[in-house]
């Protein structure tokens, strides 16, 4: 185990598998020369050269076209997108190619392409550089979905995601980038997808997150636990695929479920969760299902109106204790 | 402090009456010692104390009736303990305190009114409702606490069992006695139901109205069978082997061979085969009709079934009959031969799936093989089974395997 930031915690994986693996390389803008905006590949271009960490040219279809044209034909890309944001105009090669590929050709060609970079929302960054699309992605067969919430996490996901011979969303969170935690050294370890974590146990409600409402929920917890509620709070680590099967043990058990993202509440990645539960586990509640999701609006730049549209650990609290009313 | 409740002492019991306290405030007891005598719809028992101490406070009165599990006195370790005040589960206490907001189910507790929405429709959670199905408690009759709309919760359907406040009702009750029609009728005395009367009234109203009802009748030639009890009878001095006895012998084995119709609705998508064969006896009394039932006769030979059928004949004529003697039966015999009935159809009593109906065996002429007219036994026994559980044709072949016995009957003696 050694402590290190989140954003180590990914540099840590990728190097590894480019050590492990001859045919993983990175591309991107930025992630060479000036070893990444937010530092995560910072040392990996003078380590392993300028034929495995590609800075590219300022086009994200370009860069998504590239990198699954690549795993088509064999290799293993980390393609690297400044932010989730400009992916949006990379979202033909992600949607139409990489995610198609495999079932149109039969399985005979392999897309095993990673897509990764920050997402989430927060620092006064406004409308077009503050929003978390996780749902868009969730919503397209053929694709994987990963958001890890702290640096053991990330490592263990992303090396997963790397081996993996499908097309991975790989949804980091800006905020989280500069959080440590321990971390296995281990070059073996891998988080396998569609496994959730009980990150803490509780009996009273179930508090459903992941990525940055991770650490909310868990504050939350604290809080609720103060006032008498004991709320159980679960790690999804994956959107797709989705562990059900433990969250639906812990309603069974809490028989009380909020369900928490930082995106828009609109058939968000929360709305599916929360449907599986009243379809697979009804008789298991007490209480409706409520959501805590960000306001229905573009991210406000103003501090304050940015913050008040981001979802809190006020806004957990007070959905957890209209469940347990 | 201990509570006393109201035991729970046999199938089907929701309520007890408190007929007589055999111990007054202030009285030591000692463990297993009675301390009051409880009636049920079946019997009146006398109920022994789980606790040894003193009793400090009665709260049931003689001659109310209250529901299991509800508080009837308090024990203490002194005779001068002072007795707790309202017994609520404590953490939905302190937490309505708490918030102020659950006032109105509390206030529900001891005449509970339920929550119905604006369309009449109660609002009840899945679990809830789920729960209150398990524990046999109508949703209606529980005062809704949850989410601030007055939604019936689990904690509410569990706190209506523990309490008990809100009167259980299991299944469909009988509807009539609800709407008093004492308007209508000619003029008349009017006497109020005994407990047995009730729940006759509920358990066969239940029954027709749950249980889809058919029926099966099959005539069988007694000849054989009453001119082997005749040769019975002269040899096992001093027990006297009846027809009932043949007949109950004769369904235990048809059960062996048919054990589909020795069954129970569980919930609409389970059926319980049972692993015993616990036959129930009809017995009109002059204060009403009780089943005593012959545990465990799958193994038992007739001699066996013909004494514990006269033991509990016994104690039926005696009124001792406790409601262990009345739980758990399996199939249910009936038989009005003796007043001279031919045939009937019985009442299937919930939740098995059939009940033997026994008419008199009478003298009939009939043809016999040889095309001449000859006078033979013959007795006709009908089956009502419940066809959820029970086809015509399994019916038809339990009927078939009852009548080759009863018409071979040395094979009863096998």
């Amino acid at each position: 185990m050694a402590l290190m930031r989140y954003a180590e915690a990914l540099r840590l994986a990728m190097a590894e598998e480019m050590e492990r693996d001859p045919s993983v390389f990175i591309c991107g803008e930025e992630v060479g020369q000036y070893q990444g905006t937010f530092r995560v590949t910072e040392g990996l271009m003078q380590r392993f050269g300028r034929d495995r960490v590609v800075d590219t040219p300022i086009s994200e279809i370009g860069i998504a076209g590239m990198a699954t044209g690549a795993a088509m034909a064999g290799l293993r890309p980390i393609a690297e997108f400044m932010t989730w944001s400009f992916a949006l105009s990379a979202m033909d090669q992600i949607v139409n190619h990489a995610a198609k590929i495999t079932y149109m050709s039969g399985g005979r060609i392999q897309c095993p392409v990673v897509f990764r970079g920050p997402a989430g929302t927060g620092n006064q960054l406004s409308a077009q550089h503050s929003q978390s699309l996780e749902a868009w992605f969730m919503h397209v067969p053929g694709l994987k979905v990963a958001m890890p919430a702290t640096a053991a996490d990330a490592k263990g996901l992303l090396k997963y995601a790397i081996r993996d011979p499908n097309p991975v969303i790989f949804m980091e969170h800006a905020g989280l980038y500069a959080q440590r935690g321990e971390v296995p050294e281990d070059p073996d370890f891998v988080i396998p997808f569609g496994k959730a974590a009980v990150v803490r146990e509780g009996a009273d409600v179930t508090l459903v997150a992941y990525s940055h409402m991770v650490s909310t929920c868990l504050k939350a917890a604290v809080s609720l636990h103060d006032m008498g509620i004991s709320a159980e709070v679960i790690d999804l680590r994956t959107l797709t695929p989705l562990d059900m099967e433990t969250v639906l043990a812990s309603v069974a058990k809490t028989h009380r479920v909020v369900v928490t993202q930082e995106e828009w509440l609109n058939v968000g990645a929360a709305a599916e969760i929360a449907a599986r539960i009243g379809e697979l586990g009804f008789d298991d509640l007490d209480a409706p299902v409520l959501r805590v999701g960000g306001a229905d609006v573009p991210m406000p730049y103003a501090k304050k109106l940015e913050s008040s549209a981001i979802p809190n650990e006020q806004d957990v609290i007070a959905a957890a204790l209209r469940v347990t009313d | 402090m201990f509570e006393i409740r109201m035991p729970k002492m046999g199938d089907g019991m929701t309520e007890g009456t408190l007929r007589r306290w055999l111990k007054q405030v202030g009285d030591a007891v000692k463990v297993e010692e009675p301390i009051a005598e409880i009636q049920t719809d079946k019997a009146d028992v006398e109920m022994p104390a789980e606790d040894a101490g003193f009793i400090v406070q009665i709260v049931a009165a003689e001659g109310e009736t209250v529901a299991v599990g509800a508080v009837i006195a308090y024990l203490g370790a002194t005779p001068d303990e002072k007795p707790a005040p309202a017994s609520a589960p404590a953490p939905v206490a302190v937490r309505e305190e708490e918030k102020g907001r659950r006032g109105e189910g509390e206030k529900g507790r001891g005449g509970v009114t339920a929550a119905p929405s604006a369309g009449g429709r109660i609002k009840s959670s899945p679990l809830a409702r789920k729960k209150a199905g398990e524990l046999g408690v109508d949703i209606s009759t529980v005062a809704g606490t949850g989410g601030g709309v007055g939604r019936v919760v689990a904690r509410d359907v569990e706190a209506a069992v523990a309490s008990r406040t809100a009167a259980p009702v299991t299944a469909p009750s009988a509807p009539a006695p609800q709407s008093s029609r004492a308007g209508e009728l000619p003029p008349g005395r009017d006497e109020s139901l005994s407990r047995m009367r009730k729940a006759i009234a509920r358990r066969t109203t239940e029954s027709k109205q749950t249980i889809p009802h058919f029926y099966l009748v099959m005539p069988i030639d007694m000849d054989a069978a009453l001119d082997l009890l005749v040769s019975l009878n002269a040899q096992w001095q001093g027990e006297k082997v009846t027809v009932n006895d043949l007949v109950i012998k004769a369904c235990v084995m048809a059960l062996n061979r048919h054990p589909g119709v020795n069954c129970a609705v569980v919930d609409d998508d389970t059926v319980r085969f049972f692993d015993s064969i616990n036959v129930g006896i009809a017995v009109g009394t002059d204060d009403g009709l009780r089943i005593p039932i012959l545990l465990d006769c799958g193994r038992k030979t007739l001699r066996q079934i013909s004494q514990a059928a006269r033991a509990m004949a016994v104690k039926t004529r005696n009124g001792e009959l406790t409601p262990q003697d009345m739980s758990s039966g399996t199939f249910t015999v009936s038989n009005l031969g003796m007043f001279g009935i031919e045939e009937f159809s019985a009442i299937i009593s919930p939740p098995q799936s059939a009940i033997l109906a026994v008419g008199a065996a009478a003298p009939e002429v009939t043809v016999g093989p040889d095309g001449s007219f000859v006078a033979r036994r013959r007795m006709r026994v009908t089956l009502s089974c419940d066809h959820r559980t029970v086809d015509g044709v399994l019916g038809s072949k339990f009927l078939q395997e009852i009548k080759g016995l009863l018409e071979s009957p040395l094979n009863l003696l096998a």
